[in-house]
């Protein structure tokens, strides 16, 4: 799962060429903007089934930190 | 849920109309940049819209397109009971623009009008009060016209919504008679602690002390409180789960399943947000119509601009269509309706406003 995130989350980044991992905070990248945040919502939602509330969402700013969010949602 | 069913009461006709001028997402290049421009227009599906004049009001485009009808339907005026006009752009702060439309229409005093402001759950929620009324009154027809232009409060640094939302003007006839078990049925929601989500703050009686300035917002982008916000992650988010799950619950109600429908006429939001309602509702994809290319998202009258869009050339063919409207409110409502394709009339496009309406 771990695994797939991150590769999804290279799309959304534009960082094909490099691995991405769970420290990096996607916030600090050039392509993260309001259309690279609806991506990530959906892909979260086509991937794994859940939709991560804005609220939420807005105090998260590492891939560790949104994937662990993403996995609360799935349990709960 | 509010769910309504409602026997003896067919849609007659429906007609849109629309402003000549259209705006091109590539217009927007040297604004935003390509890169910016294309990534949007590839994700929300949007290639073109249309705009109204300045003088043009969206009551011009509903009367326009109420004209159209009584044109092709041919009824005796005396027998529209209600007229109701649904818009968050109407001509004045008072009276409901419902009334300046009567008049034009020439419409008489036996009539119930009024304005409902809604945006993009307009139609559906229209058309669920106009039967409600019409099968209370003693009167054979009712009026619904729903119209739009959005663009006239976006900031125009509001580069989704200024790229997303056209403006257009529907009206539709409702009329008494007996419909042999083909019920319309409506299921309806609204969610008013979300209130801020899409939001014009200023210009009416809460914030009257705030100027016509132009800031920047914590988004990054420069508006004024007199322009339109949406909170686009909180109104994505609210798309693509309240909405599938409100149509779920209505299939429930309805004990109808997307194989009984012969079309889905959804709220043109952005295409990601339809994909997503397909996938989620099990609708076959090919099953619903698109406008949004060529008209983007038209607010309560993405419903009816994409039926006339696709059907009006379709000649006596009986559908059983599913229409769904989210948006401002929140709100959110669905439904099932009946309609003939020889009472769907072509877009209509003018640029004709009401000159007297000058104070």
């Amino acid at each position: 799962m771990e695994q797939k995130f991150l590769e999804n989350f290279k799309e959304i980044l534009e960082v094909e060429d490099r691995d991405l991992t769970l420290e990096d905070n996607f916030r600090d990248y050039p392509e993260w903007d309001s259309l690279a945040n609806l991506s990530a919502i959906a892909m979260i939602d086509d991937e794994f089934g859940v939709v991560i509330d804005n609220n939420e969402f807005k105090k998260l700013n590492t891939l560790g930190e949104l994937l662990a969010a993403i996995k609360s949602r799935m349990n709960s | 849920m509010i769910f309504s069913s409602h026997e003896n009461i067919k849609i007659a006709g429906i007609s849109v109309a629309i402003p000549s001028q259209k705006i091109n997402v590539t217009d927007y290049y040297t604004n935003f940049g390509e890169e910016t421009v294309d990534k949007f227009s590839e994700m929300a599906g949007v290639k073109q819209t249309t705009r109204a004049i300045d003088e043009q009001t969206a009551s011009d485009l509903g009367f326009e397109a109420a004209i159209k009808l009584f044109e092709a339907k041919n009824i005796n005026k005396e027998d529209i009971g209600i007229l109701i006009f649904v818009s968050q752009k109407p001509d004045y702060r008072s009276p409901s623009t419902a009334f300046v439309l009567q008049k034009r229409l020439g419409l008489n005093h036996d009539i119930i009008c009024f304005d409902i402001n809604l945006a993009c759950s307009g139609f559906v929620f229209g058309l669920q009060t106009a039967h409600s009324l019409l099968n209370q009154s003693n009167k054979k027809f009712a009026l619904l016209i729903t119209a739009d232009t959005s663009y006239k409060t976006l900031s125009p640094e509001d580069r989704t919504m200024i790229m997303l939302f056209g403006d257009s003007g529907s009206a539709l006839l409702l009329e008494k008679k007996v419909t042999e078990n083909k019920n319309n049925q409506f299921g309806l929601r609204s969610n008013g602690y979300k209130f801020k989500s899409i939001i014009t703050p200023a210009g009416a009686f809460r914030n009257m002390d705030l100027k016509n300035i132009e800031e920047e917002w914590t988004d990054g982008i420069t508006r004024s409180d007199y322009n339109t916000h949406m909170k686009g992650m909180e109104v994505f988010g609210f798309s693509i789960t309240d909405v599938p799950k409100l149509i779920e619950d209505f299939f429930k109600t309805s004990s109808s399943q997307p194989s009984d429908y012969d079309t889905f006429a959804l709220h043109q939001a952005n295409q990601y947000i339809l994909k997503q309602l397909s996938r989620k509702n099990k609708i076959p994809y090919e099953k619903i119509p698109i406008s949004l290319d060529r008209y983007g998202n038209n607010s309560s009258n993405s419903v009816p601009l994409v039926l006339c869009d696709h059907y009006s050339k379709n000649e006596n063919q009986n559908l059983r269509v599913f229409i769904a409207g989210f948006g401002a409110g929140l709100s959110w409502a669905c439904g099932s309706i009946y309609i003939n394709t020889s009472d769907i009339l072509p877009i209509h496009i003018t640029d004709n406003y009401y000159k007297e309406g000058k104070i």
